[in-house]
């Protein structure tokens, strides 16, 4: 075996499940969006892209970047008879392949339903009048689509690998990438509304800051026969440039060295109170609960501060934005995607480092009750996500810093599907224990909960999506008010269920990680 | 008489398909300091996982200090001082933090020892834990166990990764700090010679059994090294109860369970010999890695391989 096969072998190993997880939920989430019939295949499609774009480039680059220094496995490698670098190369390009397969699975899936759906002649939706109207076929259309999301994701993974290089934990390397997601997001939706269709300019913006902007063309009728031309010709050039700096910055210095996050837990109270004497200790904590509590603090202060910086950008984005930006596009279900998104990484990444074996060990070999340690670590994390993260956009949306046309309930409904979400994502990593198997369980969790009974059409007041869609409608107050009352039902009933689960999992030492 | 401090009987575990403990039966007096001996793999560390209540027995019954781990883990949790084998603590809690923060589940945590033994140990207490050296983070470590004053203190290979003065100057910390308070030691390693100086008690756990225990002078006593001729050897037979023999040039080098009636049978059969002690790790080895089997076949063989050697 070479040495690149060696390290192909090592990637394939580490990734096979990411691949096939991925690849899985990508598919089924485009088979649910064709309940409705499979003339819909180009909404189904694109809603898996969009899904696809939010989710797999932080998931993948969490184990890309930090995988390694979590695992404690960057020594090995260091040490082993090879250039570091080689070892980078193949991790970057492995994990960008992994990220890029379930794009073009969807893609293959949806072509052979096109092609089919063309043999019946049955018209295929937007893909159809689309290619009229740009002299294309169907298929080439479809094929377009599906290469302007592999543009996206393979620019946003570039850009994560170099924003999250060398943190120490996947969730570190999680809420960076949710940082960069935001303000990639940010200057893509400046650009789309500076220039609509791409200009020739703008390109080059459009695909290296800009990373998501392209998105945008996903969604059809902005879609026009000059964007897949620029991008073909012009775009796949910039992106090319962008993504060898990238690369070279990545395999230059992954793993040279940790970057710390020290500055955080020294601006904390609980560490500037405990002055005095340098070699003498200070008094104990006189409870169980204040020393829970304090550990508690000391742990959750970074997702705190990474919470209020993820309200603040997305204010920033909401009322720094070009003149008129805010009515050309709503920005409140970003907002609660991000958020969703931070809600599923808190919950599964909260919890794993505790479950890693060693640390495990330790603090369970202490008379520290298992239970109180859950509770209060899950409320630790419900709290960053709802006061530090939800509270403050709906006080912001309330006090018209940030435009709003919804009302209160719905307002609130956000806060119900972050706990559903991160409830979830706790059960998850209770019972998997992994940084990158729970967040996946977690999603297919989510998936299922919450789309399934959409899909299905299950009686309204047994979905929580319709309910979400009733509040924001403008139904009668009583009926909004009992349409909350049933999402609430529904969100207590979901989030309670996985949570005494996962006190159960926690309690009994169940543990399913593979 | 007094109840022992730790009692086990017929206790099994098993792993899936891999039977790890096999009816286990232990038992440590008030007082002592129990040498818990076994190579790699031999369970020792699933022993200690059930005593302290993170596993669950398959079958057989449990006690440490009168609670049942299976059913009281928490607060046996807090009678117990545990040290584990490369200790992993919350590295970003300074040295003044973990002992702050572990102190109340400790009832009887005594705040002014443990600042005496963090100066005794010479611990920097703003530094981080994960700046600290691995001798630091063991004696570290010890502090935690040992600050709430437990009756029972179990170390589960403390001083595996240090270097042989670190090991030295810990195991003589464990004599200061323990034996000399008479408080009850479980000591797990596979290295013997650091328990040697300082264990009362051995108990060999081989294969998911307790192939021996006995106080350290009886085994020392007992097990012992005969060289004789292999035509000796064929006088005495299957009498001898053998732990491990080897054939050397014109002699029989046999390790030996029972030395003092072994010594006795050969005067009594006018077999002379040669016996030699033995180190610790010269007794456990006969016991784990022995060839036993060797003391049946060689009456047989003895004549050809006698002729053939001379």
């Amino acid at each position: 075996m070479s040495i690149w096969s060696t390290l192909l072998w090592k990637e394939w190993n580490e990734h096979k499940w990411k691949l096939l997880s991925l690849t899985v939920i990508a598919i089924a989430v485009c088979i649910g969006g064709l309940v409705d019939g499979v003339s819909e295949v180009e909404f189904a499609v694109i809603a898996t892209y969009y899904g696809y774009v939010l989710f797999a480039p932080i998931y993948i680059v969490m184990g890309v970047t930090a995988g390694e220094w979590a695992g404690g496995t960057i020594e090995f490698s260091k040490n082993l008879p090879v250039s570091l670098r080689k070892v980078a190369t193949v991790r970057l390009f492995a994990g960008w392949i992994v990220l890029i397969v379930p794009v073009i699975a969807v893609a293959a899936f949806s072509s052979a339903l096109i092609a089919t759906l063309e043999w019946m002649e049955i018209e295929v939706g937007i893909f159809h009048s689309l290619a009229a109207s740009m002299d294309l076929k169907p298929q080439q259309a479809h094929w377009g689509i599906a290469g302007i999301a592999c543009g996206v994701v393979t620019t946003l993974y570039f850009w994560l690998v170099v924003a999250c290089l060398n943190q120490a934990t996947e969730l570190r390397a999680a809420m960076i990438g949710v940082l960069t997601f935001i303000v990639s997001f940010w200057f893509g939706f400046l650009l789309w509304v500076m220039n609509g269709a791409p200009t020739t300019q703008a390109l080059s913006l459009n695909w290296t800051i800009g990373a998501v902007s392209p998105v945008y063309w996903m969604v059809l009728p902005n879609l026009q026969a000059e964007h897949l031309r620029r991008w073909l010709i012009v775009g796949l050039q910039v992106q090319g440039l962008f993504v060898v700096i990238s690369s070279y910055y990545f395999i230059r210095f992954y793993g040279t060295h940790l970057r710390q996050w020290n500055w955080l837990p020294r601006i904390s109270w609980p560490s500037i109170e405990q002055t005095g004497p340098t070699n003498s200790l200070s008094a104990p904590f006189t409870s169980q609960m204040k020393a829970l509590v304090w550990m508690q603090l000391r742990q959750t202060l970074p997702l705190a501060i990474g919470g209020l910086v993820i309200v603040f950008v997305l204010t920033l984005m909401a009322t720094r934005g070009t003149a008129g930006a805010v009515s050309q596009m709503e920005t409140n279900p970003f907002q609660i995607a991000i958020v969703s998104v931070a809600a599923l990484l808190i919950g599964s990444t909260t919890f794993v480092p505790d479950f890693s074996p060693k640390l495990y060990h330790f603090w369970r070999s202490r008379p520290i009750p298992p239970m109180r340690w859950f509770w209060l670590k899950y409320l630790s994390g419900l709290f960053v996500i709802i006061c530090c993260v939800d509270l403050p956009i709906l006080i912001l949306h309330g006090t018209g810093i940030l435009p709003t046309s919804a009302g209160l309930y719905s307002g609130v409904f956000p806060m119900l599907l972050h706990w559903i979400i991160y409830s979830i994502a706790v059960l998850a990593a209770c019972l998997v224990r992994h940084p990158i198997y729970s967040p996946v369980l977690a999603l297919c969790a989510i998936l299922t909960v919450l789309l399934l009974p959409v899909i299905f059409h299950f009686p309204d007041f047994l979905s929580f999506g319709e309910m979400f869609n009733a509040v924001g409608t403008n139904l009668l107050p009583n009926r909004v008010i009992a349409a909350f009352l049933v999402g609430l039902t529904q969100a207590t009933a979901i989030s309670v269920t996985a949570t005494i689960l996962a006190a159960i999992a926690t309690k009994r030492d169940i543990n399913l990680s593979p | 008489m007094t109840e022992p401090v730790i009692q086990i009987r017929n206790v099994s575990k098993s792993f899936r398909n891999t039977n790890v403990l096999d009816e286990l039966d232990l038992s440590v007096s008030a007082g002592e300091t129990f040498a818990f001996l076994g190579r790699n793999g031999a369970g020792k560390t699933t022993t200690i996982k059930l005593m302290m209540g993170l596993l669950t027995p398959d079958s057989g019954e449990l006690s440490l200090l009168g609670v049942n781990p299976v059913t009281d883990a928490v607060k046996l949790r807090s009678m117990i001082g545990y040290l584990a084998e490369d200790q992993t603590m919350y590295d970003w809690m300074r040295v003044d933090e973990i002992i702050r923060f572990v102190a109340p589940f400790y009832p009887t945590w005594d705040q002014k020892l443990a600042n005496e033994y963090v100066k005794q140990f010479a611990l920097p207490v703003r530094t981080r834990i994960k700046h600290l050296s691995k001798g630091q983070t063991v004696r570290l470590g010890l502090v935690l166990a040992l600050s709430h004053r437990p009756e029972l203190v179990i170390l589960d290979d403390p001083a595996l990764g240090l270097d042989p003065i670190m090991r030295r100057d810990f195991n003589r910390d464990l004599v200061t700090h323990l034996q000399a308070e008479g408080r009850t030691v479980l000591y797990s390693s596979h290295l013997l010679y650091e328990v040697e100086a300082v264990a009362d008690t051995v108990a060999i756990l081989h294969e998911g059994k307790i192939v021996r225990t006995a106080a350290t002078e009886d085994l020392r006593r007992d097990v012992k090294r005969f060289t004789l001729s292999p035509q000796d050897l064929s006088k005495v037979g299957t009498q001898i109860e053998v732990l491990d023999g080897r054939l050397l040039v014109n002699e029989v080098s046999l390790i030996v369970d029972g030395a003092p009636q072994a010594a006795q049978l050969l005067e009594q059969e006018g077999i002379s010999c040669r016996i030699s002690d033995l180190n610790l790790d010269e007794i456990f080895e006969a016991f784990v890695m022995g060839d036993r089997k060797i003391r049946l076949e060689w009456p047989e063989r003895e004549p050809v391989a006698a002729s053939s050697l001379t």
